[in-house]
C-alpha cells in the first residue's frame, strides 16, 4: 500500500516562460493520451500567449472555452480593448481576485497542477507569471436519484444517493439545515486514487472523544488507496479479526441524515454512493430507518421479530444438530415421531447432513448474487429443485433438515444490514461443530466466548455490546423501541 | 497472547468437566414408548417394550399403509434392568426411554410387589419422573397388541385414554412414577393407581376404576361408578359429571346428572386426647345436566334439590371411605397430615395406625352450589319454572 508514485514531481516551480511548463507537463504526462494542451494568443499582434491545459475524459470542453470568455469580459470591464491588455494586467486581474462568475485557484507549483488537472480542472499558464490559474471543469456523468435496490423501504422517502459527492452533501444538507452540520474535507487518499473523502457530523451531539479517536485514524487514509468509501472502515474498525462489523453502511439519505442527528459520524466520497456510519453499535444493525416510520406498536414488534431472527440464524442448526444427536429427550414426542420418520433411511450423521446443505445452500446463494439477473432466475430453480425435492428423493437429506436449512437462510435475509447478516452466516459453522461435539455442552461453551468476544468488543472506544454489556436493564427499550420525537434538537441518544 | 493462552487453557479445561451426554444419531436408537410388565411362565418377570418402527420414505408406499408402525419386544427375566437392557439384543437399536408414556404393571405382579419393581425406574436417568403407571387386568401386555385406534401407537392411546379419564371424566387418576414414591413414602404410605380393563361386550380397552396401593403391592381397587366420589374425598376431582338417582315415584331408578365446575375438599384429622377422628369437607360447584324427576321453580325449590344431591354424596362418600378403611389404606393422607402437625405424637401412633385407621369415624360435609342451570332460555323439555 505504501509504494510511493513513480513519477516524481515534488517542488518543480513554475517557470515564466509556458513553453518550459508545457514541455514538463508533457513530460510528466507522457503517454497520457487524454491531457489537451491548447495555445492561446492575445494581446497586441498575438505577443501575447497562454496555454491551456486539461484532461479531455474529465474536464468539459465547454469549461475550456470558458477561459477565453473570462479573458473577454475583463477586457470589456476593466482593462480597455485588446490592445492594450497586457499580460501584467490579466495578472494583477487574478491576484488582486476580480469580479469573474466562476471560482478559480491560483497555483506556484507543478504538483499541485498536476493535481489539479486530474481532478478535472482546467488550468491557464501565462507568459512571464510563474502562477497558473485553474477552474473547476468537472463533468461527471450522474444517474439520476433513485430509490437504493438495496435498502428498499414500504414507506418513507424514496432518494438514495448517487456517485456525485457534492449532490450527496447536497441531498444531506437539504435535510439539515444547520451550520452544526460540519461536512471535513480530508487530504485526498493514496499517492495513486488520490480518492476525495469527506466526513460529516453534527457538532454537540457527536460525543468529543469519539470524534477525536475518530479525526485520528481517518487521518491515516491519505497513506492508502481506496477505491470505495466501504474501504474506509478497514482504518476506523478497532477489531479486523472480529466477525462482527463495526460500521454500517447506507445508501439512503434519511438513514445518513438520521445517524448525524444521533451523534454518529458519516463519512463519504467522490463516486460512490456508499455513506459509512460509525462507530456502529450492535443494536443498530438490527435496526432499519423505516422503524422511525411505522408505528411504535408494529416497531416493537418487528424488532422483536428481527432478534428472534438473530438466533434463528446464528443458533437453529447447531440446536438442531445437537437436540438430535445428544438431546432426544429434549424434543417433545409427538414431534421427535416426526423427526425420525424423516430420518430413517439418510445415510449421514445430521452434522454432515447440516453441513452438506448449509454448503449447497452458500453455493447457491453465491451463484445467484455473480450471475446476470437472467441467468439468476435459473439458477434459483435449479437450486430450489436440488435442495428441495432432489435432495430429499434421493435421501440426501431429510424434509425437517431442509426446514432448518430455509428457515436459517431466510432468517440471516431479515437481518436490515447484509453485513451483519454475513457475520452470522460465518459464526453459524464454528456453533455446528461445537454442538456436533459436544452437544448442549459445546453450545454453551460457544455462546460463552461469543458473548465474552461481543462484551469486549468496541466501535471507536464505544461498548459494542450495549446495554447488554455493559449491562444497562433501563437501556433494553434500544434493542425494541424507537427513541421519541427528538424535542430539544439535544440528539435522540 | 497472555489471553489467548488462557483462552485456550479454559477451553481445554471446560472439556474436562463432567457432563451426562451419549452421542447418538436418531437412526441409532430405538424410541421406547410403553412398558408392560407381567408374570413371567418361567422366569418371575416379562417385559413387553412397545418400539417406535419411522416409516422409512424410501420405501414403497404400499409397504408404508400396512405395516403397523411400532414393535413390541417381550424378554423375561429375574430384573427389570437386565431385561431391559437385553431389548437391544432384539431391536438392534440402543432402547431410548425418555419418551416413553406409560407403564402398564399387570395386578397380577403388582399385588406381589411394587415399589421393588419400579425401583429400576427411579434410578435410571433416561426415563421422566413425569411417566404415568396403570394397573392392567389381566395381562398387561394385551394392551400393547393390536392395532391402535386413532394414535400412532398403543402407548400413546392408553396416555391419551389415561388422561381424559382423568382429567375430564373422573373415572380414574393420573399417577406418575415420582406421584407413587411421594404417595408410598408419605407417612400414610398409600397410593391410587389408575386401573386398565378389558370391555369383552363391546371389544373395547377402558381406563376405568382406581387400585389402591401399599408400598408392598397393590391390595384392593374402587369400582369405576365409586372413583368420582374417591376423586372428590382425595381432591383429585377435576371436571366431570355425577348422577343423582331420582328416588321414588314415576320415574323411579332414572337419574339425573350433574356437571361438575368445580371441586374442592379438605380433609382435617381431629385428635382429642387419645381418640383420633377426621373430618372431610367437600365443596362442589356444579351445573345442571339433565333434569328427569325434579321441579325447580324458584331458590327454595333449587335449595331443596341441593339439599338432596348433598344427601346422596354424602352417602356416597361414606360407602366409598368405608371400603378405602377395610382395606387399610390411607390415600386422603389422613396420617401424613397428623405426623407434619404433631411429628411427636405421630411417632407413638405410627406403628397401630394402619388398624387406628380403619377404625376411626370420618365425618363427611358435602355442600353443592347450583352455578346455574345451563339455560339460554326455558326450553320445552326444561322442567324449571314449569307448574
Amino acid at each position: 500500500m505504501n509504494n510511493q508514485s513513480k513519477t516524481v514531481i515534488t517542488n518543480l516551480s513554475i517557470s515564466t516562460n509556458p513553453v518550459e511548463n508545457i514541455n514538463r507537463l508533457k513530460d510528466i504526462f507522457k503517454q497520457c493520451a487524454d491531457i489537451a494542451y491548447e495555445r492561446i494568443a492575445a494581446g497586441p499582434d498575438m505577443s501575447c500567449t497562454a496555454w491551456i491545459v486539461y484532461c479531455e475524459s474529465l474536464a468539459d470542453q465547454q469549461s475550456a472555452s470558458d477561459i477565453l470568455s473570462v479573458l473577454q469580459k475583463m477586457e470589456m470591464r476593466r482593462r480597455g480593448n485588446g490592445d492594450s491588455l497586457t499580460t501584467q494586467a490579466i495578472r494583477e486581474w487574478f491576484e488582486f481576485q476580480g469580479i469573474i462568475d466562476r471560482s478559480y485557484f491560483i497555483h506556484d507549483t507543478l504538483e499541485s497542477v498536476v493535481r489539479m488537472v486530474l481532478q478535472g480542472h482546467v488550468v491557464f499558464f501565462m507568459e512571464q507569471w510563474d502562477h497558473a490559474v485553474s477552474f473547476d471543469g468537472l463533468k461527471l456523468e450522474t444517474r439520476g436519484v433513485d430509490e437504493p435496490s438495496a435498502e428498499r423501504a414500504a414507506i418513507g422517502p424514496r432518494e438514495g444517493t448517487v456517485e456525485n459527492l457534492s449532490m450527496n452533501i447536497g441531498m444531506l444538507r437539504l435535510r439539515l439545515k444547520t451550520p452544526d452540520f460540519k461536512i471535513v474535507k480530508i487530504p485526498p487518499a493514496g499517492p495513486r486514487s488520490g480518492k476525495e473523502i469527506v466526513y460529516g457530523y453534527m457538532d454537540g451531539v457527536v460525543p468529543p472523544a469519539v470524534l477525536q479517536q475518530f479525526e485520528q485514524r481517518i487521518g491515516k487514509v491519505k497513506d492508502y488507496e481506496i477505491i470505495d468509501t466501504t474501504m474506509v472502515e478497514k482504518l476506523i474498525q478497532d477489531s479486523v479479526w472480529s466477525p462482527f462489523p463495526q460500521c454500517r453502511f447506507t445508501e439512503r439519505t434519511d438513514a445518513a441524515a438520521l445517524a448525524v442527528l444521533e451523534g454518529e459520524i458519516i463519512v463519504m466520497s467522490q463516486g460512490s454512493g456508499v455513506v459509512l456510519i460509525c462507530p456502529s453499535l450492535f443494536v443498530e444493525f438490527l435496526q432499519s430507518i423505516e422503524d422511525y416510520y411505522h408505528r411504535t406498536v408494529f416497531t416493537f414488534l418487528i424488532r422483536a421479530l428481527r432478534v428472534t431472527a438473530f438466533l434463528i440464524a446464528l443458533f437453529l442448526p447447531s440446536i438442531y444438530v445437537a437436540l438430535t444427536t445428544f438431546h432426544s429427550e429434549l424434543i417433545p414426542t409427538v414431534l421427535l415421531l416426526a423427526i425420525t420418520n424423516t430420518r430413517e433411511g439418510i445415510p449421514f450423521p445430521a452434522v454432515l447432513e447440516v453441513i452438506i446443505m448449509e454448503f449447497f445452500f452458500e453455493l447457491l446463494r453465491e451463484a445467484g448474487i455473480r450471475l446476470p439477473q437472467a441467468v439468476g432466475s435459473a439458477v434459483s430453480i435449479v437450486g430450489a429443485l436440488i435442495i428441495g425435492q432432489a435432495a430429499i428423493d434421493s435421501g440426501i437429506a431429510s424434509p425437517i433438515m431442509i426446514v432448518v436449512v430455509a428457515l436459517t437462510g431466510i432468517a440471516s435475509f431479515s437481518i436490515p444490514h447484509y453485513n451483519f447478516a454475513i457475520a452470522l452466516r460465518l459464526l453459524k459453522v464454528p456453533f455446528i461443530l461445537l454442538a456436533a461435539s459436544l452437544g448442549g455442552f459445546g453450545l454453551m461453551i460457544g455462546i460463552l466466548l461469543l458473548l465474552m468476544h461481543l462484551c469486549s468488543l468496541r466501535s471507536l472506544g464505544q461498548p459494542y455490546f450495549n446495554p447488554v454489556g455493559p449491562f444497562r436493564p433501563r437501556r433494553f427499550d434500544m434493542l425494541f423501541k424507537v427513541a421519541d420525537l427528538d424535542k430539544t434538537g439535544q440528539g435522540a441518544a | 497472547m497472555k489471553a489467548l493462552g488462557s483462552l485456550i487453557a479454559l477451553t481445554g479445561l471446560t472439556l474436562l468437566l463432567t457432563g451426562c451426554w451419549s452421542k447418538m444419531e436418531l437412526t441409532e436408537r430405538a424410541f421406547v414408548l410403553a412398558l408392560a410388565v407381567d408374570k413371567g411362565k418361567e422366569e418371575p418377570l416379562e417385559v413387553t417394550a412397545q418400539i417406535y418402527r419411522p416409516a422409512s420414505q424410501f420405501g414403497a408406499p404400499s409397504v408404508q399403509t400396512t405395516s403397523t408402525s411400532f414393535v413390541n419386544i417381550t424378554l423375561d427375566g429375574n430384573s427389570l434392568s437386565s431385561i431391559i437392557r437385553n431389548t437391544k439384543t432384539v431391536s438392534g437399536r440402543h432402547s431410548q426411554f425418555s419418551h416413553i408414556q406409560i407403564i402398564l404393571i399387570s395386578e397380577e405382579v403388582a399385588r406381589e410387589r411394587l415399589s421393588s419393581i419400579l425401583d429400576f425406574f427411579y434410578r435410571d436417568p433416561e426415563i421422566r419422573l413425569g411417566t404415568s403407571v396403570v394397573i392392567a387386568r389381566g395381562k398387561a401386555r394385551d394392551y400393547l397388541a393390536g392395532k391402535a385406534m386413532i394414535e400412532n401407537t398403543l402407548g400413546s392411546q392408553v396416555f391419551k385414554q389415561l388422561n381424559f379419564s382423568a382429567n375430564l371424566a373422573a373415572r380414574a387418576v393420573n399417577t406418575t412414577i415420582l406421584d407413587l414414591a411421594f404417595q408410598l413414602k408419605s407417612e400414610s404410605a398409600s397410593a391410587m393407581l389408575p386401573i386398565i380393563m378389558h370391555d369383552r361386550q363391546f371389544k373395547q380397552n377402558l381406563v376405568q376404576g382406581i387400585a389402591l396401593a401399599k408400598p408392598d403391592g397393590v391390595v384392593g381397587r374402587v369400582a369405576p361408578d365409586k372413583v368420582p366420589y374417591l376423586l372428590l374425598a382425595a381432591n383429585e376431582y377435576n371436571y366431570g359429571v355425577l348422577e343423582v338417582p331420582c328416588g321414588r315415584g314415576e320415574a323411579a331408578g332414572q337419574k339425573e346428572s350433574l356437571e361438575v365446575l368445580r371441586a374442592n375438599s379438605k380433609v382435617t384429622p381431629v385428635l382429642k386426647g387419645d381418640s383420633v377422628s377426621a373430618n372431610i369437607e367437600v365443596k362442589i360447584d356444579a351445573s345442571i345436566g339433565e333434569m328427569v324427576c325434579t321441579m325447580v321453580r324458584d331458590m327454595k325449590d333449587e335449595a331443596k334439590y341441593a339439599k338432596r344431591i348433598e344427601q346422596h354424596f354424602k352417602e356416597e362418600l361414606e360407602s366409598v371411605l368405608n371400603t378405602l378403611q377395610k382395606q387399610q389404606t390411607d390415600v386422603l393422607g389422613i396420617g401424613h397430615k397428623i405426623y407434619l402437625r404433631h411429628p411427636y405424637r405421630w411417632k407413638k401412633m405410627k406403628p397401630d395406625w394402619p388398624e387406628t385407621y380403619a377404625r376411626i369415624p370420618i365425618k363427611v360435609n358435602v355442600q353443592v352450589d347450583i352455578a346455574n342451570s345451563k339455560m339460554m332460555n326455558p326450553g320445552p323439555f326444561s322442567r324449571i319454572g314449569e307448574d
